[in-house]
């Protein structure tokens, strides 16, 4: 078996200037879903500390997992220091840690999403909390908790014209 | 002169609807023809066709022929609209199970999906009312001319084919009708009718039945629905196919217990999935940092793509033939992308923007 080091264990508070971002993170994370980073971070605190190489030449942490918080925690938040957690591995390494973290994720199925948020409003909230709380759009919350299905909105609706194609020169032949 | 290339033909409207013209061209068809075939596949058309039919047969007390080509690769939804109707009253069931060959457009590795390949770990299991001998033939076309071929003397075959939904599709394949008098009609090389008697049915008819009958739909347009996909633009099709990599997208949203199975079963699947969104991997819309012009990016991919010299061959030999000009250069390298060396997505020999209106005019 392989052995499974904890590092989340060993967490320390370090000053917010010597964290820098890499330079090669593709992930991008659009407003809508910063802005429910950010709620989230107000609502429960931050709980995983940023993934960082230490770089001990130059004194400074470097972001491996966790860019988008270390941002927030910095710029919007001004947090002096910031909790890391260090993993000592080569440039390689280091990227291909950012790129399993980011990736290794799941979806939300739309069938539980819409179960979930029926659960929502029973237990109190209205379509804007959830709105509000899970960075959704209004519209969103609306089709995910309608339970007539796409068919309901049509149902009862007038039917349009029958047509035929109609050739000129063939009338009268 | 051929009707479809008329000039003046126009549309002429009916004094009545889309659902009464179809219930009369329907009583017709019971009329005239013995064995009646109805092509289902799952989704919104072929539904309300069904449906429109599988009434006449038990007011009439006649059987009628459900046929689906079952491609493996199809949503569970799919199959489950699937099994009501070939379980219906007076519905003889025509499923086919048989081994079918079709391109894969999301890799260059596994170049074909093999549906039902013996001893593979399909998508979903075989049912006991489905056809499983292997066809003369196996490649998708051939198995529907095949059947068609088969249905024997005084048959036709119903398809729920909308204008509305191929403008260009619909004009060609109605050309040239089966029956005087019968333009929602055409015959095929070996003499089978096919009538599209819902031709004329916009979306929202289509789905106005559905909703006011209440009919039993496909799930996937629900979750469609939910995720904001345009209405008029939801399709349900099978999932491995030229234009099938942006529902891949969606997939494990919708069915990931599907899912799974087609990345277990195929490769370019989860990479498809992946990228389907995106305006570069597959799409050919956005022109990559490095290369200055779409011919620039062709070329270089031709030099690198990792596929056999017999279909590098086909593609330099197809690219020859056509325009020197950037926007084909574009759709060249679409094709290369998708790996589409059969030219099921072909390359239009001059950009074309909003030509179909003009094309829809000349046809009506």
């Amino acid at each position: 078996m392989t052995k499974i080091l904890f590092p989340c264990m060993a967490p320390r508070l370090v000053p917010t200037e010597k964290i820098i971002a890499n330079d090669y993170n593709p992930n991008y994370v659009a407003t809508p879903e910063m802005e429910l980073l950010a709620r989230s971070i107000e609502n429960n605190g931050l709980v995983y500390a940023i993934t960082v190489f230490y770089d001990a030449g130059q004194d400074i942490y470097i972001v491996v997992d966790g860019f988008h918080r270390f941002v927030l925690l910095r710029d919007k938040f001004k947090c002096r220091e910031i909790p890391v957690v260090i993993i000592d591995k080569d440039m390689k390494e280091r990227m291909a840690a950012t790129i399993e973290m980011n990736r290794a994720r799941g979806t939300h199925i739309v069938d539980l999403m819409s179960a979930l948020v029926v659960k929502l409003i029973k237990l109190g909230w209205t379509d804007i909390d959830i709105a509000k709380e899970l960075g959704m759009e209004a519209e969103e919350v609306l089709r995910l908790k309608q339970m007539t299905g796409l068919a309901g909105l049509f149902a009862g609706q007038p039917y349009s014209k029958a047509w035929e194609r109609y050739e000129p020169e063939k009338h009268g032949e | 002169m051929q009707p479809g290339h008329d000039p003046n033909a126009c549309k002429l409207y009916l004094n009545k609807t889309v659902i009464e013209a179809a219930v009369e061209r329907i009583e017709w068809i019971f009329d005239t023809f013995e064995t009646i075939s109805v092509s289902v596949s799952g989704g919104k058309d072929s539904t309300v066709l069904f449906e429109l039919a599988h009434r006449e047969a038990i007011k009439r007390g006649r059987k009628i022929n459900a046929f689906f080509l079952d491609q493996e690769a199809e949503y569970a939804a799919s199959i489950e609209i699937i099994h009501d109707t070939m379980h219906k009253e007076l519905v003889v069931p025509y499923w086919y199970q048989v081994p079918c060959r079709m391109t894969n457009a999301t890799s260059y590795e596994d170049e074909w999906l093999y549906a039902w390949e013996p001893g593979a770990d399909w998508v979903h299991p075989q049912v006991d009312i489905s056809i499983k001998e292997p066809l003369p033939v196996d490649r998708f076309y051939r198995i529907m001319e095949w059947v068609d071929n088969n249905w024997g003397p005084n048959s036709c075959s119903l398809v729920g084919l909308r204008s509305e939904e191929s403008l260009n599709r619909y004009g060609t394949v109605t050309r040239n009708p089966a029956m005087p008098g019968i333009n929602w009609s055409s015959k095929t090389k070996s003499g089978c009718v096919k009538l599209y008697p819902i031709y004329d049915w916009t979306f929202e008819d289509i789905w106005t039945f559905i909703g006011t009958e209440k009919l039993k739909y496909n799930r996937a347009y629900d979750w469609m629905y939910v995720k904001g996909f345009n209405i008029p633009e939801m399709r349900v099709s099978n999932l491995i196919h030229e234009k099938a990599y942006k529902c891949l997208a969606t997939l494990q949203e919708f069915e990931p217990e599907t899912y799974d199975r087609i990345i277990r079963r195929l490769k370019g699947v989860h990479i498809a999935a992946r990228y389907g969104k995106s305006q570069q991997v597959f799409a050919a819309r956005k022109l990559p940092h490095g290369f200055e012009t779409w011919k620039a990016y062709r070329d270089f991919l031709l030099d690198t793509l990792p596929i056999p010299q017999e279909r590098l061959a086909v593609f330099l030999r197809r690219f020859e033939r056509q325009n020197k000009n950037e926007g084909v250069y574009r759709q060249q390298v679409h094709q290369l992308q998708i790996n589409d060396w059969e030219n099921n997505v072909p390359v239009a020999n001059v950009e074309k923007k909003k030509d179909s209106l003009k094309k829809w005019m000349e046809i009506l």
